[in-house]
């Protein structure tokens, strides 16, 4: 099983809002993109979730206009925008750092794009007002943006880049500028309104936490690549290599190499285990014999007696250190052979966790995972 | 106590002259203001003044015209090259006025190298040396490097994801520099324009050595009262006029320009 990296059909392109179709970016002799393929849906909240420099703000600027794609095409609404000025594009776009225009108050800020599309004054004054009220700004309408708190700076950009009815809303880091506290307060804000106004949205950011909560579906970059697409708990629970695996969430990723394959299950050895261990077929996401075997530490059994072997895979080590985390301590762990691996338990139960103390994990093929090498 | 010495140095150096001058006005050779009297109803001097102001404001104008297309790309090129071309534009600063002045006086004499060049156009050998042309070319040449490195200051300081974003809110490009670029670079502008202006309102071995009878500023009419008439009432007298026409004039353009309510960056 490869990352579904399927090309968009001809049909997809008039049904989708917005269409990637193998976009290539190249600056001078290094990649930035290579081969993006992704379909959005109307009304579908889109995330590129990626660390910096993996090419995810790139595409948003090449949908935006803002950067021309060395190869591909994209579409917008069924139609081929590739070769269009950014100010025919009809597309929302929201910066990490707003960009407000400083010289002007938040009504005019929002009154800009109805005033570049020669909107009449009614209807315009109309719109500002309602999005305004949508927004909670109307008592800030006169002000100017340095007399605004960073999150109220936010809402204006927001509403200056949906005023104009956009066929999709591109957001770049919207919340990377905020607080943590208010970071959590936008982010359910940001989502109501999505939803209120049906938006399409196509979002980036760098922070997993943000992506799961707010996406339909996630597209993971890495160098330039769209390593995978899915909704977020299928990220979490299915990634399909190991750079996905360890991005999102916390994972334990282990050198591993394919020994046997019985139909059912996968057969690994797994660098640091004693024994054999067995993976679902469905989990073996690696084209190679070479991978790295992978599971979440809430997946981990941990008990002080061998289990018994309807567990099918098991092992012995002991307690390395662990870290209290209130509600839970993490214990890390180490097998005879060198394996490092951490579980997660109650921190009521933290005194069966000494140091050096002795214990047994097990797992089901089904909770284990064989991916492909990716870093 | 800190504040003494600056305070101190600052009375003697500024306030100290400026006073003396003041006072000289009203007081030589007698006390009153017949020294005001004589340079309102002196026809020769209402001409140096108006001659000194539209210099002044030619000036101006012009080296602000030709300093932003070039701030505008010194703030967008790289950071490497924009430290070497702002040398450049440093360089001349460097330069003694006196030198510079007269080296306008070669180029633009008769047989000099900007004549020669302009002649098969004008069809003409002559020199345009001891003109208006002449004090207005060599002082923009001289009081350039202000707009260029005031309006850059402040261009850099603009976010440059800007531009973008009005492209993005439906704005061509040319909409997009009127309506956002430029609003914000106009404090530059208008302060550096006014920084050339009152710097022009004072110059005297410029307009002396490439202007003609007819180019003489309020300054050379100054150094002669002074050097030739030993007339130090009227010199004061004129001086003091030159203050309060700057400072007149920077008033109002900054009464004008914060009434448009343009936001200092």
């Amino acid at each position: 099983m490869t990352a579904p990296m399927t090309k968009p059909t001809t049909a997809s392109t008039t049904t989708d809002q917005v269409v990637f179709d193998g976009i290539h970016k190249w600056y001078g002799d290094s990649p930035a993109v290579h081969d993006f393929n992704l379909a959005i849906a109307k009304g579908e909240f889109v995330t590129l979730l990626g660390p910096s420099g993996s090419g995810k703000t790139t595409n948003l600027r090449i949908l935006a206009g803002l950067e021309s794609a060395t190869a591909g095409e994209v579409y917008l609404a069924g139609r081929a925008v590739t070769d269009e000025v950014p100010e025919k594009r009809n597309i929302g776009l929201v910066f990490q750092n707003y960009a407000l225009f400083p010289h002007m108050t938040v009504a005019q800020n929002i009154a800009f794009p109805l005033r570049m599309r020669r909107m009449k004054k009614d209807d315009a004054a109309r719109e500002i007002d309602r999005v305004l009220k949508m927004t909670q700004l109307t008592e800030f309408r006169d002000r100017y943006p340095r007399q605004l708190s960073g999150g109220q700076q936010q809402r204006v950009a927001l509403a200056r880049a949906f005023v104009f009815d956009p066929s999709v809303l591109l957001m770049d880091e919207p919340l990377g500028a905020l607080d943590r506290n208010l970071r959590d307060h936008m982010r359910l804000e940001l989502k109501n309104l999505q939803q209120r106004i049906g938006a399409t949205v196509l979002y980036v950011t760098h922070d997993q936490d943000e992506a799961l909560a707010l996406s339909d579906r996630i597209g993971v970059m890495h160098r330039g690549v769209l390593q995978q697409t899915a909704p977020p708990d299928e990220l979490y629970e299915e990634p399909v290599n190991s750079f996905v695996a360890k991005f999102l969430g916390q994972s334990i990723c282990l050198p591993a190499r394919r020994v046997d394959d019985d139909g059912r299950y996968t057969v690994v050895e797994v660098e640091g285990m004693a024994g054999r261990v067995l993976v679902d077929k469905d989990n073996d996401c690696s084209a190679d014999p070479t991978g790295e075997f992978m599971i979440r530490p809430e997946r981990f059994r941990i008990g002080s007696d061998k289990p018994d072997a309807a567990e099918r895979n098991a092992v012995s080590c002991t307690v390395a250190a662990h870290v209290y985390l209130g509600p839970q301590i993490e214990v890390h762990l180490r097998t005879a052979e060198g394996a490092e691996l951490q579980v997660v338990v109650p921190s009521a139960r933290r005194a069966d966790y000494d140091t050096g103390s002795a214990h047994w994990l097990s797992w089901a093929p089904g909770d284990c995972r064989f991916l492909a090498h990716v870093t | 106590m800190a504040l003494g010495l600056p305070v101190a140095f600052m009375a003697i150096v500024y306030a100290y002259p400026v006073g003396a001058m003041l006072l000289k006005s009203v007081t030589e050779p007698k006390p009153g203001f017949g020294n005001f009297r004589r340079a309102f109803t002196d026809d020769a001097i209402w001409d140096v003044l108006v001659i000194t102001v539209r210099l002044s404001a030619e000036v101006a104008l012009l080296t602000v015209v030709l300093g932003f297309p070039v701030a505008y790309f010194l703030s967008r090129t790289s950071k490497r090259k924009a430290r070497f071309l702002v040398l450049l534009v440093i360089i001349p600063f460097w330069t003694s006025i006196l030198v510079r002045s007269f080296s306008w006086i070669v180029l633009l004499g008769d047989n000099g190298l900007v004549t020669s060049i302009l002649e098969p156009v004008t069809g003409d050998a002559q020199g345009m040396l001891y003109s208006e042309s002449a004090v207005v070319i060599a002082m923009t040449h001289i009081l350039l490097p202000f707009p260029i490195l005031i309006i850059k200051g402040t261009l850099d300081q603009i976010d440059s994801s800007l531009p973008p974003a009005a492209r993005s809110l439906g704005a061509g490009p040319l909409r997009a520099f009127a309506h956002v670029y430029l609003p914000l670079a106009v404090p530059a502008i208008v302060s550096s324009g006014m920084l050339v202006f009152v710097i022009a309102l004072g110059f005297y071995v410029t307009p002396a050595l490439v202007g003609g009878p007819k180019q003489s500023t309020i300054a050379v009419v100054i150094a002669q009262a002074v050097q030739v008439n030993f007339d130090w009432g009227m010199a004061a007298a004129l001086a003091t006029l030159l203050l309060v026409i700057a400072t007149t004039l920077t008033m109002i353009v900054r009464r004008l320009t914060k009434v448009k309510g343009l936001v200092a960056l």
